[in-house]
């Protein structure tokens, strides 16, 4: 275990090449997220950040808590291969009535002719292209969380204490400079979020289960309007009487139905 | 009534999770002496009376970073040095390896015992765990 001294150097160095080994095991346990999920597909998302830092932030719970889930579909037009397999005949005639004039349509684009006789003959004949098009699920997208709190310092502690949540979220939502690879030339990622609902029982925080769990996320959005109140007012020493703080965090990776149903998400 | 630093202890300060409580993964934080050379505990409530039977609902944000976001200002500085010691003996094996074959064995050899040595000097100074970390990933163990 770190933090415990080693008195010959032959120790020591024993000590290091086991220490370097189980990292390395440890490093891919980490990495891969143990066999169960593997066997779900589900992996670790490289470089996730696996150092819990030392600060910690609770806040009340703000007024509006919402779980939006957003799923992508697009439309896409399917319609040669529908005709192909079930309609040949229309594939057929769809390919004489318009394809063949849209044809001679373009060749007399080139020579600057606006012909547009495909266009002519559907009309004559009151009839549309079925585009057949059909809704294609395409992916989850990731969810985003709005976190929306008003802050009024009740004295000067309280006010202390809003700063310092403010300056720590802004702290952890930009990334550091890097200065081990050049001297700035590259940046450190920012923090990563993990955001978890609370309520006290019995004089014990448990998390609540009834509300939906948040992945861990990135903190897009840090903004905040020290004159929440609707004009700028402050306690004496200067520190702002009214202030609203305003995150949006985004979850780092997409949400499956398994992880819904078998972790709540 | 508790206060709410004494409700919220569990969640707070050097009480670290062994595993990733949502995604059910160990964390290397675990794996970490949370006593030895650690910047100093910030924990952050609002208002001060959260975590009471007053505001007995709340969220809790835990921040996770890379290694230098628990160390103190000296070991921030002690890993630059050995990360750039590993980055320069990197840079000297890359060109030495197109030279002859004996270098390519050389070089990440003593690339290695010079990382060993890292790693006692670590041992020895009860340094946290991630400096290993960071020296096998650059020896490309990671």
């Amino acid at each position: 275990m770190v933090g415990q001294g080693v008195n010959s150097s032959d120790e020591a160095l024993q000590a290091a090449h086991k220490m370097q080994e189980d990292m390395v095991k440890f490093d891919e346990d980490a990495q891969f997220g143990g066999e169960l999920d593997m066997e779900q597909g589900r992996f670790t998302r490289f470089g996730k950040a696996m150092i819990r830092n030392q600060d910690t932030i609770a806040l009340y719970m703000p007024q509006k808590i919402q779980s939006l889930g957003v799923l992508e579909y697009e439309q896409q037009d399917l319609s040669v291969a529908r005709n192909v397999v079930s309609d040949k005949a229309g594939f057929v005639k769809k390919l004489g009535i318009t394809k063949v004039f849209q044809a001679v349509d373009t060749l007399a684009g080139i020579i600057g002719a606006n012909t547009n006789i495909a266009s002519a003959i559907t009309a004559s004949m009151r009839i549309a292209e079925n585009p057949r098009k059909q809704l294609n699920f395409r992916e989850p997208v990731s969810r985003k969380f709005e976190l929306n709190f008003n802050l009024s310092p009740r004295n000067e502690m309280e006010s202390v204490r809003a700063y310092q949540i403010i300056q720590t979220f802004k702290k952890h939502a930009y990334p550091k400079l890097n200065k081990t690879w050049g001297k700035g030339t590259f940046y450190n990622f920012p923090a990563e979020f993990q955001i978890e609902y609370y309520t006290m029982q019995n004089g014990e925080p448990v998390q609540n289960d009834w509300l939906n769990k948040i992945g861990r996320c990135a903190l897009r959005e840090v903004n905040v309007d020290y004159a929440a109140g609707g004009a700028f007012s402050t306690f004496e020493n200067g520190a702002p009487t009214h202030m609203n703080l305003s995150l949006t965090f985004e979850e780092m990776r997409l949400i499956d139905s398994e992880l819904v149903e078998e972790q709540g998400y | 009534m508790a206060s709410a630093r004494d409700s919220l202890k569990p969640l707070f300060g050097d009480g670290v999770y062994p595993e990733d409580t949502i995604f059910t993964k160990l964390d290397l934080v675990s794996q970490f002496d949370s006593e030895a050379g650690m910047k100093p505990i910030k924990n952050l409530e609002y208002p001060l009376n959260v975590g009471t039977d007053e505001i007995n609902h709340f969220v809790v944000f835990n921040v996770f970073s890379d290694a230098e976001a628990r160390m103190m200002s000296e070991e921030e500085q002690q890993l630059q040095n050995a990360q750039s010691s590993v980055n320069n003996y990197t840079t000297a094996g890359g060109v030495v390896t197109t030279g002859t074959v004996m270098a390519t064995r050389v070089v990440p050899k003593h690339m290695q015992n010079m990382a060993l040595e890292f790693l006692v000097a670590v041992k020895q100074k009860s340094l946290p765990l991630r400096f290993h970390t960071l020296v096998s990933l650059h020896l490309g163990h990671g």
